[in-house]
């Protein structure tokens, strides 16, 4: 996914009348920070500024890994006009056996074995496994994907409102996403308010991969593919206010809503007392079944409602402190809420301490926390009414802590390279917002990164 | 839906501009210092949203925008 900064003011404005120096002070007086297509790139007019980025992602237990290279280029061209393009190269892999709970892959588990099952796993207990398999990779399962994300965005600014087009193209060989941003704002108060709104559509397509690159597609037992279309419609609406010389907020509301295919198309849900009494056999008459999974009728693909409204409410707060070399203090909060009865908040703060030698140093903590969807369950005790089964580990109600550091340094003036960790770690006993969840989904992340920053 | 409304209401007073005091063009040499920037590296907070989007369900806020993933 590829965001587009909701907000934004670019303020900075080219004056030849004025002498170099004062012209100079006045376009950095005047802006707004990080608002702006180029934000984060400190670019002067007509220049060009080139990013690259490569991570390494890895989930604990060998469950999933990604790599990922990025490269942005952005140009600011008189001052007023933006161009910048992103592109994102992951590697994603995991997972060897989907029925070794050792080399659980992919990003998701599982469904869980009911209670009684014979196949593998001790009978009458509560197990599970892996019966997702991801993209393609073997009869064992396992993941590997490739994506390929590149997005192009324009903005021109006239007089106190900015306007901004994005567009782009993600695919992967098992999704494709095309999508078309349009934003603006528009300063008032004397800069000192920027009100933001933007619009955004994706058209999505998803399958479940069953083969030579995702070619070939996996089938329910009816025979008709698995995965569909998914439509999404974003509006934001926002605000940025000044607060003092050293603070300013922001305050954002954004709602999507999306319909068409949202189930999960490699996954399957198990539920017990079915009619017939389960086990092995033929295939069930009561849920919609993949064929890959359709070795017990206990088995339910993935099926979740298809359409989905999605609202959050964003509050972001900066702080300068002159005292300490202007080390920057960020605060964000952001409470979520959708119409599958998932509430969740996000609490993250942030240091950037300006170092000696020309570095910075970046400290983050950051905490989640979730309630299940209204139709997750970890095993389903009987069919339900609704026809809706998920056990995503992601419609989870769970808690989540990360925290990160990074350390960034201008080798030469106008080329800059860093490096960074960040930690993840799930809990479902971290969570406080109730609902239904697992241990058995706990798992930890680490991902590591380098960047270089180079303007032209 | 109660609640959003509220904040909206509160998004709307506070564009006014009533709640702070004018911050003058040479007052702002502090705001604008990148570290002060709402998003200081656009690039490594796009991985870092799209990793959290793929291990949790929730989405939004920070901006419109990009299509959605298959992180299976």
């Amino acid at each position: 996914m590829v965001l587009v900064g909701g907000v934004v003011a670019v303020t900075k404005r080219k004056s030849k009348r004025k002498a170099p120096k004062l012209a100079a002070f006045t376009a950095a007086a005047l802006a707004i920070p990080g608002m702006s297509l180029a934000d984060g790139m400190d670019l002067k007019p007509e220049s060009l500024g080139l990013d690259g980025a490569y991570s390494n992602y890895q989930e604990s237990h060998g469950r999933m890994s990604v790599m990922a290279i990025q490269s942005d280029a952005a140009l600011q061209w008189a001052g007023d006009l933006n161009f910048k393009v992103n592109t994102v190269l992951d590697y994603i892999g995991g997972g060897s056996d989907p029925m070794n709970q050792s080399l659980i892959g992919g990003a998701s588990p599982v469904f869980y074995w009911g209670k009684g099952n014979t196949y593998g796993k001790k009978t009458g207990e509560l197990e599970y496994s892996q019966a997702t398999h991801g993209a393609y990779k073997g009869l064992k399962g396992g993941i590997f994907d490739q994506r390929l994300s590149v997005s192009g965005q324009l903005s021109k600014k006239i007089d106190d409102l900015t306007l901004g087009v994005n567009g782009g193209n993600s695919t992967e060989w098992d999704y494709i996403s095309n999508f078309f941003n349009l934003d603006g704002t528009y300063d008032l108060n004397g800069k000192n308010t920027t009100l933001s709104t933007g619009f955004g559509y994706a058209s999505d397509t998803v399958w479940a991969d069953g083969g030579n690159q995702g070619q070939i597609h996996q089938t329910y037992t009816n025979g008709k593919d698995i995965g569909g279309n998914k439509n999404t419609y974003q509006a934001l609406l926002g605000v940025t206010q000044i607060i003092d010389r050293t603070s300013l907020l922001q305050a954002n509301m954004t709602v999507s809503n999306s319909s068409g295919f949202l189930s999960d198309p490699y996954k399957s849900a198990w539920v017990n007392n079915i009619p017939g009494g389960g086990g092995f056999g033929p295939q069930n008459t009561f849920c919609t079944q993949s064929a890959r999974f359709s070795f017990s009728p206990n088995l339910c693909a993935d099926t979740r409602p298809g359409t989905r409204t999605q609202e959050a409410v964003l509050i972001r707060y900066v702080k300068d402190f002159e005292e300490l070399n202007q080390a920057a203090l960020h605060l964000d909060y952001r409470f979520y809420s959708d119409s599958w009865n998932v509430d969740s908040h996000t609490f993250e703060a942030s240091w950037i301490q300006p170092l000696p030698y020309e570095m910075i140093l970046s400290p983050h903590v950051r905490y989640y926390t979730q309630r299940s969807s209204f139709f997750y369950q970890g095993v389903y005790e009987s069919p339900t009414a609704n026809g809706l089964y998920s056990s995503d580990y992601r419609l989870a109600s769970f808690g989540a802590v990360a925290g990160g550091v990074s350390l960034n340094k201008a080798i030469i003036p106008n080329f800059n390279v860093g490096a960074g960790i960040e930690l993840y770690d799930r809990s479902q006993g971290m969570g406080f917002m109730g609902g239904t969840g697992s241990a058995v989904d706990n798992y930890s992340f680490t991902l590591y990164s380098i960047n270089v920053n180079l303007k032209l | 839906m109660f609640w959003f409304r509220v904040v909206l209401v509160g998004l709307l007073s506070l564009g006014s501009g009533g709640c702070a005091t004018p911050v003058k063009p040479w007052e702002r040499g502090l705001l604008a210092k990148p570290q002060m920037a709402l998003t200081p590296d656009t690039q490594h907070f796009n991985l870092m949203q799209h990793t959290y989007l793929s291990k949790e369900t929730s989405a939004g806020g920070y901006g419109v925008g990009g299509g959605g993933c298959g992180c299976n």
